[in-house]
This record gives structure tokens, C-alpha cells and sequence, in this order.
């Protein structure tokens, strides 16, 4: 280019246009709050979709909901009283509407679990997850504001069953008026944002609702936009035009925080821990061995040096607020990981590997690339701590992440020995403790254990709060004890949040919007 | 008829093996059913997931289960969205508008930009504006798509906040992805009119038109340009189908509301029948626009036709 400054003058004269002819970008100042998701929403009617639970619990509102912390309280109802093991009373809170003005009322809820019921029964919907785990009957009205809920099967944590954003409250005269395909993206609930608008690329417009149950949200206007690639939300929070988005890479935290923007690191609820598989190798079926492999491992280490200190060791198998916090997790021992492996009968040979009755202590390990953060690395660690306890790992596998799928399926059949793994978050003690019930699909370790089945189910029938509790932290010690996994810890979720904007990050990385937006500042 | 017929089964055969391909895609990412059902098993006891793999078919044999999935795609039945709660085939053709609008801004500017600059090119060959030309079409043709688009972003979104990072809704949302998309037709076309041009310029019937006298204008524009038109025809025809199926990178890094990414979006819930139903409708535009193309380039040029 002959004349350098023709070339900025050009440059400056595009970006002029572009900016004039368009109006630009409206300044942050006039911006409502940008969250960032990752895919369109598929509905916004809440029995259609399970996908869209951080809008759909924006914009409606259930009887009972997760707090902050992950505690259970009343939403829109305002108490529960057990009448029989099958039947309950609930109460509604008093003078409260919905966006369009219906009542909150006793026959908003009969409407809503009836509509529930309905659609289920004709396949529609997505339901499955809701109804599987609030097994009811019907609804009745006993008076205006009061509701009895007949159960099918007697369930001591019912409220735990109602959080499911799938029974929403609706109000009646607009759901029965309106067609699905109407309402799907014209939703009316009681929530603490009102639906605007949606047209996909755009984004999904809200504004808080003065009305609602706790006030007005702090934060009055909010746009939920789609940008599936990572990499352009991250632009889009660096370039200001974005306020919020989940699942930051930890390897971008800097890059991010670089630009002017925070980065929330918070725990969650997805434990990842290494599946021991039971039915193949007879030496993993002993409980000292389990134990060995357990203290084996320096989780502490591998969490500071691989994860930058960022994940949290633990050997929760039940999340907050069911977690028996005083449970702790093994403790790096090789020597007590000898002693146990010796104890068991296995004996070192000339080569450092383990033998008992001519057969070598030898297990073959898969493991995922990239499933997890630094899952392949933190296996092969893991393979060296157990080589110099004397467990040899035959084989460490790389599987594709689509495989690990396909492995998982029937209880683990295609597992070798030894697999990582995660489980997600659940709230409710039984529905963690699945990971190693019997009967149950997630249990991928083919895991069998009668004193844990009897636990299983005596905790299933109990309804004293108190003894259930404790019920549930015996259960947990128990499988902490018997070791059927190898504990690793809980993977934290990174936040990528606009200096605007005040954000309360939860553990089960949920952004119920009028419950994680603490307000913004101009 | 012949020819018309052998070029319809050449596009069948192409879109049976998309067919193998799309179906094969459900059994390669894993056991379908626990693929589907995902997180949910965690809540299913093995018969419930048992009983979920019959109630699907996944225990058939495959090619009883590739069979049901012809019969029912040549209805225009893909199977249902599990995630969207409609028929698959409903969930792409919804999508479909978008996918053409930027296909056609991103065809609208790689002619626009491509020939004229191909023409100016050939015009002055070896000159700055040629060596410009010729670098601008290299990099075109070797830079890819997902790193011109965030290449683009950083710059024009991130450092000179001039256009939307993601999205649609206004005309500047078409700009960044319809360069990246048309990125690579540009440079195509552009080297595909100055070679065409070249090699006509060398032509008696040109240098008699010079020595006739007419202007350098007419020669370029009436005579060359005209004649070296037939390959660029050719070749700009099979772009529509290219940047209609190349458009699933360029909207999943805009966050363009087109096909391309629903297919990504259902890659990533695991909706296998929007999958499915979203590459073969992609390849049937391929195939159909390349079907096109070889039609009516064989009623231009008869010796095509006639296989010469």
C-alpha cells in the first residue's frame, strides 16, 4: 500500500458506515443482561422439555424449589402436611397471580397435575423424569388454596420429587384456551421473569415480574441467547456484548479475566471417580483391595498439579443437602494400601507386581480423552501409583468418548477392570445412591451388595425426617467403606461473568435467572 | 434420455450411501439406546432400559432396522425429535429458510467479488493487482472456514466492536458469516475467471476482434468474458450446493439458526433421527442441485449429451 494512511482511512470509513447505517451496537449502558446458552431453547412449555430448565424455572415457578445452596423450600406452596403415607396436604400461598393475572390458586395446581397425568398417559411430552420420580395419583381441591395429593406409593422425600421445573404451575384459563403449539413459545407462568419474545438467532426476551412471589428479580430485563460454540461466547463476553455464560475451559479462565471480564469458579454436584468393575477380576471383589487401590492414589496432588487446585477432592456419593459432611475421603496412604493388598493375600514378586496363588495382581484400565478435564493424564498417574503399590495395569486404554457410551450400556458390560467415570447431580439421597443399587442402570460397576440392598430399601420407607437422615449418612458410610469405586473428586464449573453484572453461582450449576442475577451495574 | 437417466441413478447411488452413512451414525457413536437415553438410565433400572431398546426396534437385526428407516425416510418420515417433541423432518425443514438466506448472501458475494476481480486480474496479468489477487485467492482456498470465522470475530467483534459476534436479526448479523462462508468461492471462482479468461485471450477469434478495431472494453467484456463464462457457470452451479451443506461450521460459530446447526445442536442432545434427517435433506440439495447443473450443461453443450 503506497499510502498507509489511505488504507486507515478506508478502514475508518467501512467501520463508520457500518456502525452508521446499522446504529452499531447499543451501549452496555442501555443493554439488558446477555446470558449466553448453548443451544435454542426446545420449548418453553415445561412439560415438553427437559433441556430448558434454567428458563423454564425463570419464567414459571413450582410448588417447591432448590434454594441457592441446594436446600429444598416452599415456592409457591406454603406448607405440606402428611395426612397418610399416601396422602398429603398441601398448602398455597395466598394472593399471589400469574403473569397474565389467574389466580395462583388450588385449581391451578389440580389443572397442572392433571395435565401432567394426561399427557403422560398419551405419550406426549417429557415427562418420564418428573412422573418417575413423584409417583401420584391425582390431585384433589379440598378449598381454594388447599390441595391433597394422592400418591401411588408411599415417598418420604415428596418435596424433593415437586422441585421438577416439569410441574410448573399453570395457570388454567390460558393453557386450556391456547393450543400447545401456542403456548410452547408464549408461555404464561408464575416465575420472576415474563416471556417478550423468541425468535430463534435472536434470542429469547424476558422481563422480571413485578409480581412475583419474593418481588421483583433485581435484574429487569434479560436475554437468553443460543451461540453453540464456545469460542464465540467467549468473544461475545470479552467484546461486552455478552454478560454470562457457563462452561468456561479452564485453559481460557486467563484469557478471559485478560480481557476485563471474571471468572467464577464454583464447585458442582458431578462427582468423577473410577468404576471398578465387578464379574471379571476375582481380586477387585475383595473389599481390601478396593480399599488399597483407594489409598493408592494421591487425589490431592493430581487435584493441585493437573487441575491447578481447582477440583475438590471428596468421596461423596450423595450430594448437599443429603451429603454426610463429616465423611472423609481416603487418605493417601501406599503403606496402609500394602498392608491391605498383603492382608488380602497378594505378595510382592521379583518384579514389584503383586501375586497371590500364581496369578499376578494385573488390570486393565480405559480410560476417556477429554470426557472429563485431564482425564487422560489423571489416568495414567493414577496407573503409576498403583504400580508402585504393586497393582499392575496390563493395559491402559484411550477409548473415544462415543465409545465410553456403548461401554456403559447393561451395567458396564463393556468395561475391562477398571473405567473413569462420573455421576451427575441428583437431589435426593436415593436417587445419588442409585450409582450402586442392584437394579438400578447407572450402576455400571455391576456392584452387588445385600447389606446395602437392605439399607436401600429401609430407607426407602421411612418417612421420620430425623431417622431417614440418618439412615442415609449410614448408607453412604457404608459405601465409602466398601470402596466400589475409586473416589477422585468433584469437577468445578467455571463461570464467565461480565464485570457488570453480580452473580451468585449454584452447585448444581443451574442459572435460574431470577435466583443467580444479583443485580447489575451501569 | 439416456444421459438423464444415468445421471439420476449416479444421484441415487450418492444418496443411498448418505443413507448407510446417516443411519450407520446412530450404532458408531455407541449403543443407541443408552445414547438416547443418556442420563436418564440413571433413574431406569435395567429391564425399563431393556424395554425402551425393544419399544425402539435397536434390537432388530441392522439391516432390518436400515430397511424400516428407507422405507419410512422415502415418506418423508425421519422418526420423531426426542428432544423437540416434533417429526425430525419438520424440526430441518423449519430451519431451512435461514440456511438459504445466508447461502444466497454468501453466493450474491463470492460472484460479486469473484468475477470482477477474476477479470481484472487477467486483464493485467503479473501486476500488483494480480499478485494481490492471487494471494487473497490462496489464502481463500487454505484458510479454513472455522478459523476465518473467529479470525473474523476477533477483529471485527471483539477488538473493533463493529458487528455482531452471533446471531441474526439485522443486516450486519449476514456479514461475518456470509464472508466466511463465501470465502472459499471467491477464491475459487476468482482463479477459475482469470485462467477461463487467460486462456481465451490467446484465442484467433480475439486477436481478430483487436484487429478490427473494436475497443479493448468490448474485446474484454462481449467477446472473452463471454466465451470463459461456461466453466464459471458450471462451476458456480455446484457452489449452491456447497454452501448449503458447508454451512455447518459457518452457523455453529455464528450461532446462525440454519440447519447446520440444528444438526450440531442434535450431535450434541444425541437426537439421532433430526441427525439423520438433516444430512440426508442436505445431501438430496446436493445431489438435486448437481443433477441440475449436468441437465442443463448437457443442453448447452450437446456433445455432453451425447457422451462425446
Amino acid at each position: 500500500m503506497k499510502n498507509p494512511h489511505l488504507f486507515r482511512a478506508s478502514v475508518l470509513a467501512l467501520g463508520l458506515t457500518v456502525s452508521a447505517l446499522g446504529g452499531g451496537h447499543a451501549t452496555a449502558a442501555s443493554r439488558p443482561v446477555v446470558f449466553l446458552n448453548s443451544a435454542e431453547p426446545v420449548s418453553l412449555d415445561p412439560m415438553f422439555t427437559q433441556a430448558d430448565a434454567n428458563v423454564i424455572l425463570s419464567i414459571h415457578e413450582t410448588l417447591f424449589r432448590l434454594d441457592n445452596k441446594g436446600d429444598v423450600v416452599a415456592a409457591l406452596a406454603e406448607s405440606i402436611k402428611m395426612i397418610d403415607p399416601l396422602n398429603w396436604e398441601i398448602k398455597i400461598r395466598p394472593g399471589l397471580v400469574f403473569q397474565n393475572g389467574e389466580p395462583i390458586n388450588a385449581d391451578a395446581a389440580v389443572f397442572t397435575f392433571d395435565r401432567a397425568k394426561t399427557l403422560f398417559a398419551a405419550g406426549k411430552g417429557d415427562l418420564t423424569f418428573a412422573l418417575g420420580a413423584l409417583k401420584y395419583d391425582h390431585m384433589e381441591k379440598v378449598d381454594d388454596l388447599t390441595v391433597k395429593l394422592v400418591m401411588t406409593v408411599p415417598d418420604p422425600i415428596i418435596t424433593s420429587h415437586m422441585v421438577n421445573p416439569e410441574l410448573s404451575l399453570l395457570p388454567p384459563k390460558y393453557y386450556t384456551q391456547n393450543p400447545p403449539e401456542k403456548v410452547a413459545f408464549a408461555p404464561v407462568g408464575a416465575g420472576g421473569y415474563k416471556f417478550v419474545s423468541y425468535k430463534p438467532g435472536e434470542g429469547l426476551v424476558l422481563k422480571a415480574f413485578d409480581k412475583y412471589r419474593t418481588g421483583k428479580p433485581p435484574v429487569d430485563d434479560v436475554i437468553v441467547k443460543a451461540v453453540p460454540e464456545v469460542a464465540t461466547r467467549i468473544s461475545e463476553i470479552k467484546a461486552g456484548s455478552a454478560d454470562l455464560m457457563v462452561g468456561v475451559p479452564a485453559d481460557l479462565k486467563q484469557d478471559l479475566e485478560n480481557a476485563g471480564a471474571k471468572v467464577i469458579v464454583a464447585p458442582s454436584y458431578r462427582r468423577l471417580f473410577v468404576a471398578i468393575k465387578q464379574g471379571r477380576n476375582p481380586a477387585l471383589a475383595d473389599v481390601r483391595v478396593r480399599q488399597a487401590m483407594n489409598h493408592a492414589v494421591n487425589c490431592e496432588e493430581i487435584a493441585q498439579v493437573l487441575l491447578g487446585g481447582m477440583a475438590k477432592c471428596s468421596i461423596d456419593l450423595v450430594n448437599a443437602p443429603n451429603q454426610d459432611a463429616s465423611l472423609k475421603p481416603y487418605a493417601f496412604d501406599p503403606g496402609k494400601a500394602k498392608e491391605l493388598l498383603t492382608a488380602a493375600g497378594w505378595v510382592p514378586g521379583a518384579d514389584g507386581v503383586r501375586a497371590k496363588d500364581g496369578v499376578r495382581l494385573s488390570l486393565n484400565f480405559d480410560t476417556t480423552n477429554g470426557s472429563y478435564l485431564m482425564d487422560k493424564e489423571i489416568a495414567q498417574v493414577m496407573a503409576d501409583s498403583w504400580k508402585d503399590v504393586g497393582i499392575e495395569i496390563a493395559d491402559l486404554r484411550v477409548i473415544d468418548n462415543s465409545v465410553s457410551s456403548q461401554m456403559r450400556a447393561k451395567q458396564g458390560a463393556g468395561y475391562r477392570d477398571l473405567m473413569n467415570s462420573s455421576s451427575g447431580p441428583d437431589y435426593t439421597c436415593q436417587g445419588d445412591l442409585l450409582l450402586v443399587q442392584k437394579a438400578s442402570g447407572s450402576n455400571r460397576m455391576s456392584w452387588v451388595d445385600d447389606k446395602f440392598e437392605q439399607m436401600f430399601k429401609a430407607f426407602n420407607q421411612e418417612f421420620d425426617q430425623t431417622k431417614w437422615k440418618a439412615m442415609c449418612d449410614a448408607a453412604q458410610a457404608y459405601v465409602a467403606e466398601q470402596a466400589p469405586v475409586v473416589w477422585m473428586f468433584t469437577e468445578p464449573t467455571f463461570y464467565g461473568v461480565s464485570k457488570r453484572l453480580d452473580y451468585e453461582a449454584r452447585p448444581d450449576g443451574r442459572v435460574y435467572l431470577n435466583l443467580v442475577l444479583k443485580g447489575v451495574k451501569d | 434420455m439416456r444421459y438423464i437417466i444415468r445421471r439420476l441413478l449416479q444421484s441415487l447411488i450418492v444418496v443411498f450411501g448418505v443413507s448407510i452413512v446417516a443411519f450407520g451414525m446412530l450404532f458408531m457413536t455407541g449403543d443407541p439406546t443408552e445414547v438416547i437415553l443418556g442420563d436418564a438410565t440413571d433413574r431406569m433400572t435395567v429391564s425399563q432400559i431393556e424395554e425402551f431398546r425393544v419399544k425402539m426396534g435397536f434390537d432388530r437385526p441392522w439391516y432390518v432396522q436400515y430397511a424400516s428407516f428407507v422405507g419410512n425416510a422415502v415418506q418423508g418420515d425421519f422418526g420423531y425429535s426426542f428432544i423437540r417433541h416434533q417429526p425430525a423432518f419438520e424440526v430441518i425443514t423449519d430451519k431451512l429458510p435461514a440456511t438459504i438466506k445466508l447461502a444466497s448472501v454468501a453466493f450474491i458475494l463470492s460472484l460479486v467479488i469473484s468475477i470482477p476481480l477474476g477479470v481484472m486480474s487477467a486483464i493485467r496479468p503479473h501486476r500488483p493487482l494480480d499478485n494481490i489477487a492471487t494471494v487473497v485467492a490462496l489464502a481463500g482456498q487454505s484458510i479454513p472456514s472455522f478459523w476465518l470465522g473467529i479470525l473474523l470475530i476477533m477483529f471485527f467483534g471483539v477488538y473493533l466492536k463493529w458487528l455482531p459476534i452471533s446471531g441474526s436479526g439485522s443486516w450486519q448479523h449476514y456479514v461475518m458469516p456470509g464472508i466466511t462462508l463465501a470465502a472459499f468461492p471467491i477464491a475459487r471462482n476468482m482463479r477459475l475467471t482469470r485462467s477461463s479468461m487467460l486462456d481465451f485471450m490467446q484465442k484467433d477469434f480475439v486477436r481478430t476482434a483487436r484487429a478490427k478495431g473494436i475497443s479493448e472494453n468490448r474485446v474484454v467484456y462481449a467477446h472473452v468474458l463471454r466465451n470463459s463464462l461456461m466453466p464459471i457457470v458450471t462451476s458456480i452451479g455446484l457452489e449452491l450446493g456447497f454452501l448449503l451443506g458447508g454451512s455447518v461450521i459457518t452457523e455453529t460459530i455464528f450461532g446462525w439458526p440454519g440447519v447446520g446447526r440444528e444438526i450440531v445442536a442434535a450431535i450434541g442432545s444425541k437426537d439421532f433421527y433430526v441427525v439423520q434427517a438433516g444430512v440426508i435433506m442436505l445431501a438430496l440439495i446436493f445431489a438435486g442441485v448437481n443433477l441440475l447443473i449436468d441437465l442443463t450443461y448437457s443442453l448447452i453443450d450437446p456433445r455432453i449429451r451425447f457422451g462425446a
